[in-house]
């Protein structure tokens, strides 16, 4: 994958990233908060901002949104998946759930 | 006696409509709103369609530590805890909140009757509170889990990276293995 193609993919992932996370916190505040792990000032910046900052905001070359969760929660998530254990569904939120939130 | 507010009233009404409706019993209702019992139970009987039940909440702690429980409540405990510190959310509002996640979490079988219905989150918050149980984090994937807050925590692991060998291995397990 060439730069430019790759810088485009990136944009394109803000900008889906971000208009869902503000189309999530209209709908459900408090739910949105829990799901994207952020506090409640950048919730109310994120779904203050006009459509224009937004698209100015994703177009950078760095990824806005970043893992939540550190290696030892990752090994876990594996290990659960690739035993087919029940409830791995419930073990990643409650492990995503635990990790400090975005600031 | 203070002057009754008709608006206090109304919320207070609303309240209990809606924790009605989530499943909650009369006892949670008596405590969290200021209306009389005999109007708690006409309400109950009005949008449930039935009497309220009668006995004693479920008072025990050790449920929350068998296996199944155990990770619904660490579930429900961790959006209650995450919701009261970061969403300024405060009593029986973060309750309803966290419990309406949880219930949105268990999209897989919307019918069933949850494993941790609006009363036992309710007092699992109370024994929270209390100081009887509290969030451990395991040493192996770093969530929190459910433990009595008194028992040694060095070198805890949670039920899902160490699973007990008859988890999840009930008769109804047993019985929707067999339909599919």
């Amino acid at each position: 994958m060439d730069m430019q193609s790759l810088q485009a993919e990136i944009h394109e992932a803000n900008l889906t990233y971000l208009l869902l996370a503000q189309q999530m916190l209209l709908a459900d505040r408090v739910g949105a908060m829990y799901r994207l792990g952020i506090n409640a000032e950048l919730a109310d910046i994120l779904s203050k901002m006009s459509a224009a900052s937004l698209m100015k905001m994703a177009q950078t070359d760095m990824l806005i949104a970043r893992f939540r969760l550190d290696e030892r929660a990752v090994l876990g998530m594996l290990n659960d998946y690739s035993k087919d254990r029940p409830m791995a569904k419930t073990h990643s939120a409650i492990m995503l759930a635990t990790q400090p939130i975005e600031a | 006696m203070a002057q009754k507010s008709l608006v206090s009233e109304a919320q207070d009404t609303q309240l209990a409509i809606q924790l009605i409706e989530m499943g909650a019993r009369l006892q949670v209702l008596e405590s969290e709103t200021s209306l009389s019992r005999e109007r708690l139970i006409k309400l109950y009987k009005e949008v449930r369609g039935e009497s309220p039940p009668k006995g004693l909440l479920p008072f025990s702690t050790d449920w929350f530590t068998t296996w199944m429980p155990n990770i619904h409540g660490s579930l429900f405990a961790n959006i209650y805890s995450y919701l009261t510190q970061h969403a300024g959310l405060t009593g029986i509002h973060a309750t309803m909140q966290a419990y309406r996640l949880y219930r949105q979490h268990e999209v897989d079988e919307p019918n069933e009757e949850p494993v941790l219905g609006l009363t036992r989150a309710w007092t699992l918050v109370r024994f929270m509170e209390c100081g009887m149980l509290s969030l451990v984090p395991c040493k192996q994937c770093g969530g929190k889990f459910l433990a009595h807050s008194h028992d040694l925590h060095e070198g805890f692991v949670c039920g899902m990276c160490n699973v007990p060998s008859r988890a999840g291995k009930t008769r109804r397990a047993a019985a929707l293995l067999e339909a599919a």
